[in-house]
């Protein structure tokens, strides 16, 4: 019974990493880039949630409305006005930029809100209920699911839509695709505002149960980066998936391991995969 | 990474390294020792940012609030009214960069520094101080370990963790005998870096030399993103006393987690944790906090200076007044003290000055400032707090209490 709550209790907070990671993999698929600004971007939205619910009353959940656009904006325009420029530079400089603004939005945020804990108290942030023993999280669960479908949509996206097969030849073949019409900085514009939007939701989701600080987007950042290798890189869907793996052994590591050690499940599981297929679980090639 | 980033890599470094080094030789020239000067630079390193910048930012307001009030009072008068200033160091909670950042201050000629909360850290940085001869005070890192390396330099503010665990302990048997709670079966988890294993395995000692059953102690990480798992596993073990030092993030992670999986306790008994004697970390999480006892180093709330304290520091940082600034504000008047007296910055007359310390004066819930060989305060003391309806109130000792405890706790169904 205490191992199914810890795997139960790791799926769903997989889930989350899942969101976090399929944003993040989906830059890197397209534009080569590692965004270390990833989890900042979502601290960011949550700081809007709990302005909007502490200043406004305005539930978490309502938020997405305009915290999803917010985001979405603001990623369209960290891509135009910052990632754009060095889009052909060498790795290093692509590294100093992202961190750079991962520096600036965290030091930003302490400056202005302070570093102190923060959360939204809403009557259903512990909601739960009783699935044969196992206690299960009614934000949670309903996090689970809305970043499930979040992902889903995702592929369907990437798969089905003019826009979607523009973001996918920009990631195979830029050149080919401005050659065909294509016009680059802006599909990754799209790409970039998708993936911090899709974070945005993640964070929104997050705050019902969890708490706001500056900070709080640290762990999940370096949990989404062992995700994104693990589900292979550019591979959204892969990330997805590498996220409720990653849920879930942490879960189970938490219940089997003491302390610290937990983490070295996840770690084991991640060199076994690099030692055996390096290219990711699900390698590169099948949804980007 | 590519062979592009490789070669550019080496010159870049290379940089790196030639800035930093011309950096450290910059500090060298303003040494001055026994001429009487302007400033006195104190070095103060602490987490302002990473994951403990909530516990940062109290020590830098105390820290602040000291030096201002001293510096206005007309700063250290056997030293022609030199004023003090602060060099700060940010360690964003790594060891290492701990490490660095007091060797920096010391270069830039601190002539005694604060440091550094996490005690991890304190650690590490205070043997930079030890090796360069410059006196160190920890406001509070309370690892035994700290104090038990034989420095000759380092002064320690807060009661140690050994010394803590056993007040916690027997304040607890008190507290569930008084009553007539159950606490048959105790549950120690802890965060396991230096501070939370040093509090943790002294509790557990302590608790047993009181007669009690532990049931379990576990460690777990403080930097989780999530510990449901870990507090599911202690609900197995159907504990009736849930005793717990944590970190920020992690002690409101344990809280939801337990109010999510309805796992009740007779008593959540925190030692040395610190938002639990913060009340702004009790008004953010409202009902969840609620009822929680602590067991660590308090303020006195009864005398006049300490309500005068709390008063000026909620006016001037729009906050209340936790240990965790008072303690380096107390740091700052106890060096400030020796400054004084020793009439110089010398780090040997300065040492000398600080073994001699001898201060009462101070709102603190505990005996004078003193300190014995290894550096410990031997007025040191631990009381217990308890936080209902987000207000926080010692309940214990008496002599110290402003409050009964609110016991017993109600279940989280009935809150």
């Amino acid at each position: 019974m205490l191992y199914a709550q810890s795997i139960v209790s790791g799926l769903l907070i997989g889930g989350v990493y899942g969101l976090i990671a399929v944003g993040l993999s989906t830059v890197f698929g397209v534009m080569k880039i590692i965004n270390f600004a990833h989890g900042t971007i979502m601290m960011v939205g949550m700081f809007v949630v709990y302005y909007a619910w502490r200043a406004l009353g305005v539930t978490p959940y309502v938020s997405l409305l305009f915290v999803v656009p917010l985001l979405f904006l603001f990623g369209v325009a960290v891509q135009l006005v910052l990632v754009e420029r060095v889009i052909d530079a060498p790795p290093d400089q692509q590294l100093i930029l992202t961190m750079g603004l991962s520096l600036f939005l965290l030091g930003g945020a302490q400056l202005l809100w302070g570093a102190d804990f923060r959360t939204v108290d809403v009557p259903y942030g512990n909601a739960a209920f009783d699935l044969a023993g196992v206690s299960v999280s009614v934000p949670r669960l309903v996090a689970f699911v809305a970043a499930g479908a979040l992902a889903g949509g995702l592929f369907w996206l990437l798969r089905r839509t003019d826009l979607g097969r523009s973001i996918r030849a920009v990631a195979e073949q830029p050149d080919a695709a401005a050659a065909v019409g294509i016009n680059l900085p802006w599909t990754r514009a799209l790409t970039f505002g998708i993936a911090t939007g899709c974070v945005g939701v993640a964070g929104t989701l997050l705050t019902p149960f969890y708490y706001v600080t500056p900070q709080v987007g640290e762990p999940f950042t370096l949990i989404a980066f062992v995700v994104v290798a693990l589900g292979g890189l550019g591979n959204p869907a892969g990330a997805f998936v590498g996220g409720l793996l990653v849920g879930a052994i942490e879960g189970l590591g938490g219940a089997l391991l003491p302390g610290s050690t937990k983490q070295l499940l996840i770690f084991i599981v991640f060199l076994l995969v690099l030692v055996v297929r390096p290219q990711g679980l699900f390698g590169r090639r099948v949804a980007l | 990474m590519s062979v592009r980033y490789r070669r550019r890599a080496v010159p870049l470094a290379i940089g790196l390294v030639t800035v930093l080094a011309l950096a450290a030789c910059g500090g060298e020239a303003g040494d001055s020792s026994d001429a009487s000067p302007d400033e006195i630079e104190i070095g103060s390193i602490g987490p302002f940012t990473g994951p403990n910048a909530a516990l940062g930012e109290q020590w830098r307001n105390g820290v602040t609030l000291a030096v201002e009030e001293i510096n206005a009072a007309g700063g250290i008068k056997s030293l022609g009214g030199a004023k003090l200033k602060v060099l700060e160091g940010d360690h964003t909670g790594k060891p290492e960069v701990g490490a660095s950042q007091t060797e920096r201050v010391v270069q830039d000629g601190a002539v005694a520094v604060l440091g550094a909360l996490e005690s991890g850290v304190t650690l590490v940085s205070s043997q930079v101080t030890e090796r360069q001869g410059v006196p160190y005070i920890v406001p509070l890192s309370s690892s035994t370990e700290v104090t038990s390396r034989g420095f000759k330099r380092l002064f320690r503010i807060i009661e140690g963790s050994d010394a803590g665990a056993r007040t916690a302990a027997s304040q607890l048997k008190e507290l569930t005998a008084e009553h007539g709670l159950s606490a048959q079966r105790i549950a120690v988890i802890h965060e396991d870096s230096t501070f939370g294993t040093s509090i943790g395995t002294n509790t557990e000692k302590a608790l047993k030399e009181q007669g009690l059953n532990v049931v379990t102690r576990m460690p777990y990480n403080a930097e989780s993103a999530d510990l449901t798992p870990e507090v599911s596993k202690l609900k197995a073990m159907n504990p009736d006393i849930l005793v717990m030092s944590s970190y920020y993030n992690d002690a409101a992670l344990i809280l939801r987690a337990m109010q999510q999986l309805d796992f009740n306790v007779n008593a959540i008994f925190g030692v040395r944790v610190g938002p639990f004697t913060d009340p702004k970390f009790h008004q953010q999480m409202g009902a969840v906090s609620d009822y929680v006892f602590n067991s660590d180093v308090g303020m006195d709330e009864v005398s006049e200076r300490g309500k005068a304290i709390s008063a000026t520091y909620q006016k001037r940082f729009d906050r209340p007044l936790a240990v965790l600034a008072l303690y380096p504000y107390v740091s700052v008047y106890v060096l400030a003290d020796a400054l004084e007296r020793a009439g110089s910055t010398d780090k040997e007359k300065l040492t000398e000055a600080l073994r001699a310390t001898s201060i009462t004066d101070m709102p603190l819930a505990a005996g004078a400032i003193k300190f014995d060989d290894a550096g410990n305060n031997t007025g040191g003391l631990s009381v217990l707090s308890q936080a209902v309806g987000g207000k926080l109130s010692v309940v214990f000792p008496a002599e110290y209490a402003v409050a009964e405890p609110t016991l017993p706790v109600p279940a989280w169904k009935q809150r």
